[in-house]
């Protein structure tokens, strides 16, 4: 059995018309067969948010790579949050960040978990899924991982048994100009390119889709990020 | 060619105002209604101008005069309105049928999708509503999506419902505003433009803008 991973991440037109960073986060990593991703957006309206959401993406990676095999989503999820919120000592609000990660292990199984907005879709033994719960507001209204004890905050288990079984992490930027009945065709499509590219060549389509992303008006950085199974 | 454009919406995301205007017989007084109507066409025209935003502003109006609650301009694209409806004072304050409405709208997931940006809504009168307006009021205040709105509120004249207007209005940065004259209610008018301007143009539309409501002597005002 192969997994491959492959992510990236783009500035946003509007960042980058102010000359401000990148807030969202990514993180690609692999270790014993297995893989780990991770994707976070730093809140707009906090100073440091950049800040916070690449300390999400490394303390998201810790977590997962250290856990025992005991460990549920919810616990990796709980611990991630309180890490995060004992990393800024208490004064985390202007660091505030959204994160969501997966980590499958050798045999294609894993966990995948997300504290706020975005979206995470999973095909697990062959069935497409939406892991996202839907809100009821409006757009970039989001909780934070630092409630994620308490709200917003969702994971799962996965099994890719299948070849073409994976999960698919993405910031908001990319999920809310998403056509919401072709999500399963988007997830397909990444599949389809990732199994005939290397991580390289995908990260570099990845940022090339990403900068040519088409909808009027958009704004937002946009940060993606997937685990295949390819055989 | 991007592989992935196919997947992607081709409507930038809407940002929603959504003004309610009182239009009963007291805000034919003084110039009233007159300023209203200026400061509409204004607010609509400056929309329609702006080259530098992230959102597709959109302007619904709402009146309540007369017998009843109408929606005189249906929520659409700034750029694309060529005129709207003189407002005409007569009548009661029928607000409470002008909350249904409005709350009809904020939770129509057809009219606004989950993608936009929180909307507006700003209310307007210059007296006490006089239909069954409770139970539509807390509806509003409290419905599912309505409640994440950003409420603006203006009390004209001395006569105005100032209770109500306070708990309609939720920024903490934009209290009730109170307006003596028909100047004050077009310095209201430019303000809430800059303030859904400022959104628009941000990197995230959603985060609120101050009120700010520009000084007496800043413009330009014909009597």
């Amino acid at each position: 059995m192969r997994l491959a991973a492959a992510g990236a991440s783009v500035r946003g037109p509007a960042h980058e018309q102010d000359g401000s960073p990148n807030q969202d986060a990514i993180s690609v990593r692999g270790r014993d067969g297995g893989r780990f991703i991770a994707v976070a957006d730093g809140l707009g309206s906090r100073r440091f948010s950049h800040i916070g959401s690449q300390r999400a993406v490394e303390l998201a990676r810790e977590v997962n790579l250290n856990r025992s095999g005991t460990l549920s989503s919810t616990d990796v999820l709980s611990r991630l949050s309180r890490n995060w919120r004992a990393e800024f000592s208490g004064c985390h609000d202007d660091y505030e960040t959204t994160c969501l990660w997966a980590w499958v292990d050798s045999y294609g199984r894993g966990i995948i978990g997300q504290a706020g907005d975005g979206l995470a879709l999973i095909r697990s033994q062959g069935k497409f899924r939406v892991l996202t719960v839907q809100g009821d507001g409006f757009g970039n209204q989001t909780t934070t991982l630092a409630q994620a004890d308490s709200e917003g905050a969702t994971g799962s288990e996965v099994a890719l048994i299948e070849p073409g079984d994976g999960v698919l992490l993405m910031t908001d930027g990319i999920s809310d100009d998403l056509i919401p009945e072709q999500l399963e065709p988007f997830f397909d499509a990444i599949y389809r390119r990732q199994r005939r590219s290397s991580k390289r060549r995908m990260k570099r389509w990845l940022e090339s889709e990403l900068q040519q992303w088409s909808t009027p008006r958009h704004g937002d950085d946009k940060t993606i990020a997937s685990i295949f199974r390819m055989d | 060619m991007s592989e992935l454009k196919k997947f992607q919406v081709q409507t930038a995301r809407p940002l929603p105002v959504i003004v309610l205007a009182d239009t009963s017989g007291s805000m034919s007084d003084d110039g009233k209604i007159e300023a209203m109507n200026r400061g509409l066409k204004d607010m609509v025209a400056s929309f329609a101008s702006e080259s530098r935003l992230r959102a597709e502003l959109q302007v619904s109006v709402i009146a309540f005069g007369g017998n009843k609650a109408e929606m005189i301009l249906p929520l659409t694209p700034a750029h694309q309105i060529e005129g709207i409806t003189q407002l005409e004072a007569s009548g009661m304050t029928p607000l409470g049928g002008a909350l249904t409405i409005a709350n009809e709208l904020v939770e129509d997931k057809e009219r606004i999708p989950s993608r936009a940006y929180k909307p507006v809504v700003v209310l307007i009168s210059d007296g006490y509503p006089n239909d069954d307006w409770q139970g539509p009021f807390q509806s509003f205040v409290n419905g599912e999506r309505a409640a994440k709105a950003t409420r603006f509120a203006m009390a004209i004249g001395s006569d105005a419902d100032e209770a109500m207007l306070s708990d309609f209005a939720n920024d903490p940065e934009a209290p009730l505003f109170h307006a003596e004259n028909a100047r004050d209610i077009h310095r209201f008018f430019r303000a809430v433009t800059m303030s859904v301007s400022a959104r628009s143009q941000s990197v995230k539309p959603n985060q609120s803008a101050p009120l700010q409501i520009p000084a007496e002597d800043d413009e330009d005002w014909e009597f």
